[in-house]
């Protein structure tokens, strides 16, 4: 049922191998530029998150630069699972994203839209977050998953919203 | 393109509401007499600050008198053609600043780059 999840996540794993040696906090940005998709930055309405574009054989990756550099870096990592994830669909054809927040939620998964969000959603989970990093973090002996102020100083060091790492721990367990 | 229509008529009544010929705006302004005459039928594009020397010769305070404030619908076209997603969902707000992010992205020198 949820094999279009493990594959997104299989596809975060793979881009991180291929960039190298990775430790936290991710490097996202490299890692979409060293793929040779552009990234610009560009202030844009507090409704609109990014956007990922194919155009003419140039990748890019668009951000809104008003938000929080941790929305800009889920921002990022979400348009890149949509560049590595759907590239059929972003060829010619922006594809912009509104928030993320309702479209983590599985019961929509079904199809369409809704599935390719999550998809993007559940790589950009694995890339920012990934499980070889965080796994080992969080099962030493007392780390307390209910601890706000724990789960905050983790998510600091991941560069992740606190939401995007408590979302992150929900899948891992 | 619309917008040149709309310069063209804007400029032709205020002329003619002054008293003034063709070839009166043409002398003062140094182009020629048939220059004009497109320019008020909307079929020469003119030049920036040929629209700031029209409205100084028509007496005019400022060039928002010949040109609207913005670009009107029918000329944005670029917009969607650029991100080719339907315009639907989105602001024309939204959507001009989202053709700025893909433009800046590719570069200048794509810009206008002719097909």
């Amino acid at each position: 049922m949820t094999t279009f999840k493990q594959r997104a996540r299989e596809e975060a794993r793979r881009i991180l191998a291929e960039y190298g040696d990775v430790s936290i906090p991710v490097p996202v940005e490299k890692i979409i530029k060293k793929r040779g998709i552009r990234v610009q930055f560009s202030p844009l309405d507090q409704e609109l998150s990014g956007m990922a574009l194919i155009k003419d054989g140039v990748g890019i990756v668009g951000v809104n630069a008003l938000h929080h550099p941790n929305r800009q870096r889920f921002t990022m990592a979400h348009e890149l699972g949509h560049h590595i994830l759907h590239q059929q669909k972003i060829n010619g054809t922006a594809h912009v994203d509104k928030g993320f927040a309702i479209l983590l939620r599985d019961t929509e998964a079904s199809q369409g839209t809704n599935r390719m969000e999550i998809e993007a959603n559940t790589f950009a989970s694995e890339l920012l977050m990934p499980t070889m990093l965080l796994a080992p973090l969080i099962d030493t002996t007392g780390f307390d998953l209910d601890d706000v102020e724990q789960l905050q100083m983790l998510a600091k060091r991941f560069k992740v919203s606190l939401s995007a790492l408590q979302f992150r721990l929900l899948a891992l367990s | 393109m619309a917008i040149y229509a709309h310069l063209g008529r804007a400029m032709a009544a205020r002329r003619t509401s002054l008293g003034l010929t063709q070839q009166d705006i043409a002398d003062r302004i140094g182009v020629s007499r048939a220059s004009i005459a497109n320019v008020e039928r909307g079929r020469q594009k003119v030049l920036l600050h040929q629209v700031y020397a029209m409205a100084r010769v028509l007496a005019l305070q400022s060039i928002t008198d010949l040109v609207p404030a913005t670009l009107p619908k029918s000329d944005t076209p670029a917009s969607v053609s650029m991100l080719n997603i339907d315009p639907g969902g989105f602001s024309e707000v939204q959507l001009s600043d989202l053709e700025r992010l893909v433009r800046s992205a590719l570069g200048p020198e794509k810009v206008d780059a002719p097909r």
